[in-house]
């Protein structure tokens, strides 16, 4: 009790935020879990999970949802490498309009952003309209996992920018002219000082995206339509078309299960590379 | 020296190319939602405003930015105050338990937003009371606590608590040592956090697209509804729309926080000195 006493200013400021947050967003997401668990009213058993694991449809879907966020990150990596680099080299003017530019569709609602590819690629949008226009046949761009991915890497692409921005900047300007001095070619101080020390940046960018392409919703939807399914369009279809309640908590439980299982082996992961960067 | 110009000029190139794959499509967007055509496409056959104008007389557009104006206000409101309050406990204090409570105000980002959504949706329907507004404003509360905690932690950094015991020690109560000395400084971070917060729920779709009603819809979702059913230019018009609503938020955070700070720093750390309070 006396650290109670002690301690009571502090708990009493954040217990409105406890409470609110214990008992409309941890319990709500427990008993979620826990449908799931209760298929039909009787359990508890695994029997749901179990049989939404092996469905052959679901692991299809999985993988597809594993491999459209891996190839969002990796294709943000690239793309947002170099301007991160750039922006390491530029005036305090120029840097704070590139990353205004950068980071601000993030904070433009995602079916905005997502729309304006939709537009873009659809069988009739704007580029088949141009294409039309010299002379070419109509492609198909839309409904294609090539547009998740590109809509995907367009909407969450900011995060990356920031995340090696924030750890290039933070290099000592030194170790450069230190290479420099050795003879160092421009190339190699890039790959013996910038990629190892912006490694936590590359590690918190690259999660940041995976996480949120793998979890997104709108984007695969209005790319992807029924074709490309990923798993929150699988959660969202089961619980609101279907009203399957109980199974659209056992798919998004898995999905928040594998994702949460990539971002703990990722970090795992980076820890020792950094160490093995730091100590040998 | 050869060597570093070639390199400027050619991640400067890289960028321009970039800059414009980020902002083409909305660009895009734009030219849309001012054509005279009868549907999408560019406005190669001259220009009007019908498609705004063809906007403003649907009232689904109306009702829902309405409604998602009122929610977002709500639950910003509500999130400034609990997490402000937060910020405050754990910057200022140690205390058992901080860690715990730094990473349930954080949870709702680590959930993916259709577990949210689901979540709020079953936990309501079981318990049979409130309707689309009531679940909306909790969802939106819940996903806008992690921004708030922290910018106002960030802003609070390097914030020196004694101003506030010497308030005290001069006479005045805790409270108007809070109102008189820490609120104006600290401002600019929860105005910041407010702004951000208001954008993330005034865009939110994720969440939102499993509480919406068929009578009470927001306007995210309306857009995403009526885009999946036929896209016209009108839908171009609301997109526009709403990209420079939130333009200007983007400013307001720009010239009171630096929106990079926003995406970019790290969690916040209690100050060592003043530890005990």
């Amino acid at each position: 009790m006396g650290a109670l006493r002690r301690h009571r200013t502090p708990l009493l400021l954040c217990l409105p935020l406890v409470l609110f947050l214990v008992a409309l967003f941890v319990v709500p997401v427990g008993q979620m879990m826990a449908t799931g668990l209760y298929p039909g009213g009787v359990g508890p058993s695994g029997a749901l999970y179990a049989e939404v694991a092996a469905d052959p449809y679901y692991q299809r879907i999985a993988v597809r949802t594993l491999r459209i966020a891996a190839l969002t990150t990796v294709l943000s990596l690239v793309i947002a490498y170099p301007v991160a680099l750039h922006l390491a080299n530029v005036g305090p003017r120029w840097q704070s309009i590139i990353v205004l530019i950068m980071v601000s569709p993030l904070l433009t609602s995602v079916v905005v952003r997502t729309l304006a590819w939709v537009v873009l690629l659809s069988q009739r949008g704007i580029l088949n309209q141009a294409f039309g226009a010299v002379g070419l046949p109509p492609m198909r761009m839309i409904y294609v996992e090539g547009a998740v991915i590109v809509g995907l890497t367009h909407v969450f692409f900011g995060y990356m920018v920031v995340s090696l921005m924030t750890s290039i900047r933070r290099i000592d300007r030194n170790l450069y002219v230190a290479a420099e001095s050795l003879g160092a070619s421009r190339l190699r101080q890039h790959l013996e000082i910038t990629l190892p020390l912006s490694l936590p940046g590359i590690v918190a960018g690259s999660l940041l995206v995976f996480i949120l392409a793998a979890s997104a919703y709108a984007t695969p939807s209005l790319l992807g339509g029924l074709r490309i399914s990923m798993l929150a369009v699988e959660v969202y279809n089961q619980a609101i078309t279907y009203f399957d309640w109980a199974e659209a908590a056992v798919i998004s439980t898995g999905l928040f299960a594998i994702v949460a299982a990539v971002a703990w082996l990722v970090t795992r992961l980076a820890e020792s590379g950094r160490r093995r960067v730091l100590f040998e | 020296m050869t060597g570093h110009r070639t390199e400027r000029w050619l991640f400067g190139l890289w960028t321009a190319v970039v800059c414009v794959f980020m902002l083409g499509p909305l660009a895009v967007m734009f030219a849309i939602s001012i054509t005279a055509n009868g549907y999408i496409s560019l406005p190669d056959n001259g220009v009007s405003l019908r498609w705004y104008n063809e906007m403003l007389g649907q009232r689904i557009f109306l009702d829902a930015a309405v409604n998602s104006i009122v929610l977002a206000l709500q639950a910003t409101a509500t999130a400034v105050v609990l997490g402000t309050a937060t910020a405050i406990a754990v910057t200022r204090y140690r205390f058992p338990g901080r860690d715990l409570i730094l990473l349930l105000a954080g949870a709702p980002l680590f959930v993916p937003l259709v577990m949210t959504g689901l979540a709020i949706l079953v936990f309501f329907s079981a318990l049979g009371i409130g309707g689309p507004a009531l679940r909306l404003y909790v969802a939106h509360v819940c996903l806008t606590i992690p921004y708030i905690v922290r910018m106002v932690s960030i802003s609070l950094a390097g914030f020196d608590w004694n101003q506030e015991v010497a308030a005290q020690n001069l006479g005045a109560s805790p409270l108007r040592a809070f109102v008189e000395v820490t609120l104006p400084q600290i401002m600019p971070g929860v105005i910041a956090g407010a702004a951000f917060a208001f954008i993330i729920s005034f865009d939110d779709v994720g969440v939102s697209i499993f509480l919406t009603g068929a009578a009470y819809k927001t306007l995210p979702v309306e857009l995403f509804a009526s885009a999946a059913f036929d896209l016209t230019p009108t839908i171009a018009a609301v997109s526009v729309t709403m990209i420079v609503f939130s333009a200007l938020f983007v400013l307001l955070i720009e010239r009171l926080f630096g929106v990079q700070r926003v995406l970019g720093a790290e969690a916040p750390q209690p100050q060592r000195t003043d530890a005990a309070g």
